[in-house]
């Protein structure tokens, strides 16, 4: 059996601005493979442009990104992708133009090994009958689902997940996180970003807390029960 | 409608192709309070925002503003009401001076905007409306530069010194603390409750600990409707709020 | 013979099947317009030069190598298509993150350079291209007589369409495009090369504009200038359609030539207008256009181009010693020249008013120079009116006209406003060429200068003088104040920022109204002058090259700019006085100034002189407060 690298994703130092407000002040952190980490802190602090600056959509950014130590800061978003790492996006990103199925199909495949259309919907039943109705008379649960489907097929095995249960009702938010699970059974190695303290907590296996761009604390995951009212204090709560 | 209230909602509604970014939701911005609006992402409380500006139209529901109906007026014509907003990116006028900027937002309340062939500089009254703007918000130093390019924090700056040249009645401030580091946050912090003095202000922010420090009232919104409203510790003592901004527990 | 409300059945059958066939052509050049757009954002000014480049190429080949028909219908839409794909690689590229306008004028350039070109080489005359054997001929269909090969184009043309639509709306690559256009940092996130698609699209866009141009060889004369009055109908039919959908381009393009057809067999007089009208009252009712989706979205990252103002007191000096230069040149430059160049002068100021300071950018405001011109002129000869009082009729038309074209216009903003003018500008053009009062092609000759309050005799040459240098002055200082004025800094912001513009209680729409029309107004008075000081009001000054001549110069002399516009129009004036032995060259260096003014010059000659005059007189306080360097903040590109 091959050593599995310590870790997959590797983020140092990394700073991006938008025009000429800068929001990432040197976030540092790992993503080992197969792990599930989770970013917390409340809006604002930078959680949402890390994922954005790791898949190269921000127009400046400076410092390291690694992928199994190939360095990605200065590759342009398709190539990002092609090295196997896929970002669904905190406004889901469904295309209003392209059917459901068109949506579910667009992504190329870039690597081996992806989910099968029919897997995918095996997962969320819901889209199989809508296959063929336009990307945006979903509800809002359906088209997460739709986000998060489709960049299963691609074979890639990083998944930057931007707030998936974000405004959405609990029966869906607990479906999203059956998904998730399942996923990480599959060895996907999932960053996850979560305004939603409980959704994450029983998921992730390590979170790291962000603030005004930086991290600031990591809390294993079993521990974040415990250290809820401190997390409190850097939501704002 | 009750003319105690500044600003007034009656079930609002705004869709957007079949999602409803607000529905059916009863605000009421009581006169001379600062209130906040607060929320997860995705709540409602921009569109909310946007619709009491009437930056955007509502798809039903009626406002009111001191007990007139006020759903058909144009954002300029409430403007003219005293009901002023802010933007959550900064909106200054980029190729101004920082002095121009505050001297265009003064042009119309001195009814000189129509003047064709005047000069800004030769208006007494709005030069020193000006400089006494520029003093109070400590911009003296930059009011000849381009306002494009001002620091970021001095952007947000210049953009509330803007709205307030303008003596409203009612100031809507979209995240003025967006994109502000920690320094400028207490600034901006003290400026707003420095105006707040005989306003009313609505605010949307994330900021928890400059909503606890500013706001009279909050206002929690989930989903595109009012889940909780009541004075700051109150409301944020609530368990479903906090289920609300944690996830926790169930609906 | 049977008759249809009035009009002989043959004639209206043949009528539709001629608007059928200039309705083809407006679907595909259309939608190529409507690919690219969505795509790339740029307004392909260029798409009827090379609509017009696909017929020339055809004509080439089959003229020198004896490549015929057939062979041309495949080759050239490659051809024309591949130097597309060049020019999106090393030009168009750069001016993604700039202004949509850029983009446009930039293609315009490049359209006049084509222009310029070809005519050098082959003249301006149209060459015929017959119709390949195996088309020749027709059938009689028992109502109306129809020749094969205009059948064949309306069949190819349907058919090249809907693969089109095929292509983008049903297939995988089409997913890739409709995504792109939605959202290409996205698209890109998931590992499309969206810069060579868009690359590998212009090209097919540019391809189309050269197919529909080797189809359209044998139709019409092949000529150099064949693209330029299409490319202005084929923008009102995107007004009229909107950009949105590409059906929606296919179907409009039809319908409004079926439209020109059905106009032409029942009131022919109104044949070449009525696809303006269309649009205007679509803009009236529906102002997204018939399939527009989405309006335009306000760009709000206008790069910060011009610095700190300068202050009255050094305006107003600025002012005298120009005034004072002005009125001692004729001793030293012929004043034919002077006169000519300052009346320019003052119609790019008034451009400039607009498009400098209120960033309306009109690619039609030679509609406001030559009607006041023609009604000025008609005034003085046919009303007999002293000088002063035609010139204050034609000032006081294009004010009108500036008003309704303006209440019209600026319901939309940025490119669509250029196209909305651009196409009431040629619709003043064809009511030029039409109208019993303008002399049609000869225009009005020998306009009485007359004397101006019935004392002056301006028949002499220091009292023409004289004149014109007053309403120049006149207007300048106008224009200046204007600028300086409480209303041009709300103008100047409102083209920063209209939307916080309207939260502060102004509203935007009625300022952009009334400096469109003073600026109109302001045109009119450098066209009624010019028609009194010249004698004469032709055809030329409503044409739409005069639209592109006045942006040339206050894009050349920096627009937004006071004096830039007055350096702009000398220098154009100049090149066309003293380089007219180059003929067709000057359009093509007009053209190439276009493409520089855009690429690398985008202050102009007075802003990029003013910027250098500002850093070296700044370099010791900069260095001494570097927070305080004047130069905009930019940040380096990012991949």
């Amino acid at each position: 059996m091959t050593e599995r690298p310590a870790e997959n994703l590797a983020v140092r130092t990394l700073e991006a601005w938008y025009g000429e407000s800068k929001v990432l002040h040197g976030m540092t952190f790992d993503v080992r493979a197969g792990e599930v980490v989770t970013l917390l802190g409340r809006n604002g602090a930078g959680k949402t442009t890390t994922l954005k600056a790791i898949m190269g959509l921000i127009e400046r950014r400076e410092g390291s990104i690694r992928l199994d130590g190939a360095e990605l800061v200065a590759v342009p978003p398709y190539g990002v992708a092609r090295r196997g790492i896929a970002f669904c996006p905190e406004e889901r990103g469904i295309f209003s133009s392209l059917s459901v199925r068109e949506n579910l199909l667009l992504p190329p495949v870039v690597a081996e090994g992806g989910m099968g259309v029919d897997r995918i919907l095996d997962l969320f039943p819901n889209l199989r009958e809508r296959l063929d109705s336009p990307g945006t008379k979903l509800s809002g649960g359906e088209q997460q689902m739709l986000a998060l489907g489709r960049i299963l097929r691609t074979g890639a095995r990083v998944l930057l997940l931007d707030e998936p249960t974000e405004g959405l009702a609990p029966v869906i938010i607990r479906q999203i996180g059956r998904t998730i699970e399942t996923l990480k059974t599959l060895g996907f190695t999932i960053l996850l970003v979560e305004q939603n303290v409980a959704f994450a907590s029983g998921i992730a296996d390590r979170h790291y807390v962000v603030e005004l761009g930086r991290v600031v604390d990591e809390i294993p995951g079993p521990e974040l029960e415990t250290r809820l009212d401190a997390l409190k204090g850097y939501l704002g709560l | 409608m009750d003319a105690g209230h500044a600003l007034q909602a009656k079930s609002l509604s705004r869709e957007f192709g079949g999602f409803f970014a607000v529905r059916d939701v009863d605000f009421t911005l009581h006169r001379g309070s600062i209130q906040a609006v607060i929320g997860p992402n995705g709540a409602g409380k921009s569109t909310l925002f946007n619709l009491l500006t009437k930056h955007i139209a509502p798809s039903s529901g009626e406002i009111f503003h001191e007990g007139d109906d006020v759903t058909g007026l144009s954002m300029p014509a409430l403007a003219k009401r005293g009901v002023v907003r802010s933007f959550q990116i900064s909106a200054v006028f980029a190729s101004l001076t920082v002095r121009q900027n505050l001297e265009l937002a003064l042009l119309r309340p001195a009814g000189s905007a129509w003047d064709l062939l005047g000069r800004v500089t030769g208006k007494r009254a709005i030069a020193e409306r000006a400089d006494a703007l520029l003093e109070r918000f400590e911009l003296g130093e930059c009011a000849e530069s381009l306002a494009g390019n001002l620091s970021y924090g001095r952007k947000r700056v210049l953009e509330l010194a803007t709205t307030l040249a303008l003596e409203p009645r009612v100031l809507l401030l979209d995240e003025p603390m967006a994109g502000l580091g920690r320094e400028d946050i207490g600034r901006v912090t003290d400026l707003i409750r420095e105006v707040g003095e005989g306003r009313t202000i609505l605010l949307v922010e994330h900021n928890m600990k400059v909503v606890a420090d500013l706001a009279d009232r909050i206002t929690v919104m989930v989903r595109g409707r009012i889940l909780a409203e009541g004075p700051y510790d109150e409301v944020s003592a609530r368990a479903d709020v906090v289920a609300a901004y944690t996830g926790q527990g169930h609906d | 013979m049977t008759m249809i409300l009035g009009v002989p059945a043959a004639v209206l059958f043949g009528q539709l099947l001629l608007g059928l066939i200039n309705g083809a052509f407006y679907a595909m050049l259309s939608l190529g317009l409507a690919v690219i757009f969505g795509m790339m954002n740029i307004v392909n000014f260029a798409h009827g030069a090379q609509y017009m480049l696909g017929a020339m190429t055809a004509w080439l080949l089959l003229t020198y190598l004896g490549i015929g028909y057939w062979w041309a219908l495949l080759l050239v839409p490659l051809m024309v298509g591949a130097s597309g794909l060049l020019l999106e690689r090393f030009v168009l590229r750069r001016l993604y993150r700039l202004d949509h306008l850029y983009g446009m004028l930039l293609t315009f350039g490049l359209a006049l350079v084509l222009q310029g070109l070809l005519t050098n080489a082959f003249g301006s005359s149209g060459q015929p291209y017959s119709i390949p054997a195996e088309l020749m001929g027709g059938r009689n269909l028992g109502f109306m007589f129809l020749p094969n090969y205009r059948a064949w184009v309306i069949a190819a043309s349907l058919l090249v369409c809907l693969t089109t639509w095929y292509v983008i709306e049903r297939t995988r690559l089409g997913a890739y495009l409709r995504a792109a256009t939605e959202n290409p940092m996205l698209v890109q996130a998931f590992g499309i090369r969206v810069p060579r698609m868009i690359m590998l699209t212009y090209g097919a866009g540019v391809g189309l504009a050269a197919l529909a141009g080797v189809l359209a060889a044998p139709v019409y004369q092949v000529g150099p200038t064949m693209g330029a009055d299409l490319i202005i109908v084929v923008f009102a039919v995107v007004v009229i359609g909107g950009m949105g959908s590409i059906m929606g381009s296919i179907v409009t393009g039809f319908l409004v030539g079926l439209i020109e057809g059905l106009t032409k067999a029942f009131y022919p007089e109104l044949s070449s207008t009525v696809v303006f009208v269309v649009m205007a009252v679509v803009l009236m009712v529906r102002p997204a256009g018939l399939f527009g989706s989405k309006p335009e979205q306000a760009q709000n990252h206008r790069q910060v181009l011009d610095g700190a103002s300068t202050s009255p007191r050094t305006q107003t000096i600025q002012f005298l010693v120009m005034a004072a230069l002005f009125a001692a040149a004729p001793l030293v430059v012929y004043p034919g020249f002077m006169m000519k160049a300052m009346l320019f002068a003052l119609f790019a100021c008034a451009f400039n008013l607009i498009a400098g300071y209120g960033k309306l950018v009109s690619f039609g405001h030679a509609m406001f120079l030559g009607t006041a011109g023609y009604v000025s002129g008609h005034a003085a000869k046919s009303w007999g009116l002293t000088p002063e009082l035609a010139v204050l009729a034609g000032t006081a038309a294009a004010a009108l006209l500036g008003l309704a074209s303006g209440w019209l216009a600026i319901r939309r903003s940025g490119i669509y406003f250029a196209m909305v003018t651009l196409a009431f500008a040629q619709m003043i053009y064809f009511v030029a060429l039409q109208a019993p009062f303008t002399g049609g092609e000869d225009g009005l000759q020998a306009i009485p200068r007359g004397h101006l309050f019935g004392l002056i005799d301006l028949s002499r040459p220091a009292n023409l003088y004289g004149f014109v240098l007053a309403i120049f002055l006149g207007g300048f200082y106008l224009i200046m104040r204007v600028v300086g004025s409480p209303f041009g800094l709300v103008l100047r912001g409102i083209s920063d920022h209209e939307t916080r513009a309207q939260s502060l209680g102004l509203e935007t729409e009625r300022f952009k109204l009334v400096a469109f029309t003073l600026s109109a107004a302001l045109s009119g008075l450098a066209g009624a002058t010019k028609a009194i000081t010249s004698q004469i009001a032709t055809l030329v000054d409503v044409h739409w090259s005069m639209s592109g001549e006045v942006l040339l110069m206050t894009f050349l002399g920096g627009v937004g700019t006071l004096f830039g516009p007055v350096v702009g129009a000398f220098v154009v004036v100049a090149m066309q006085n003293y380089l007219a032995a180059l003929g067709q060259w000057v359009i093509v260096l007009h053209g190439t100034i276009f493409v520089l003014c855009v690429l690398i010059f985008r202050r102009g000659i007075v802003g990029e002189a003013s910027l250098l005059l500002r850093r070296w007189s700044a370099r010791p306080a900069a260095a001494a407060h570097p927070a305080a360097a004047l130069t905009p903040h930019r940040q380096p590109a990012g991949h």
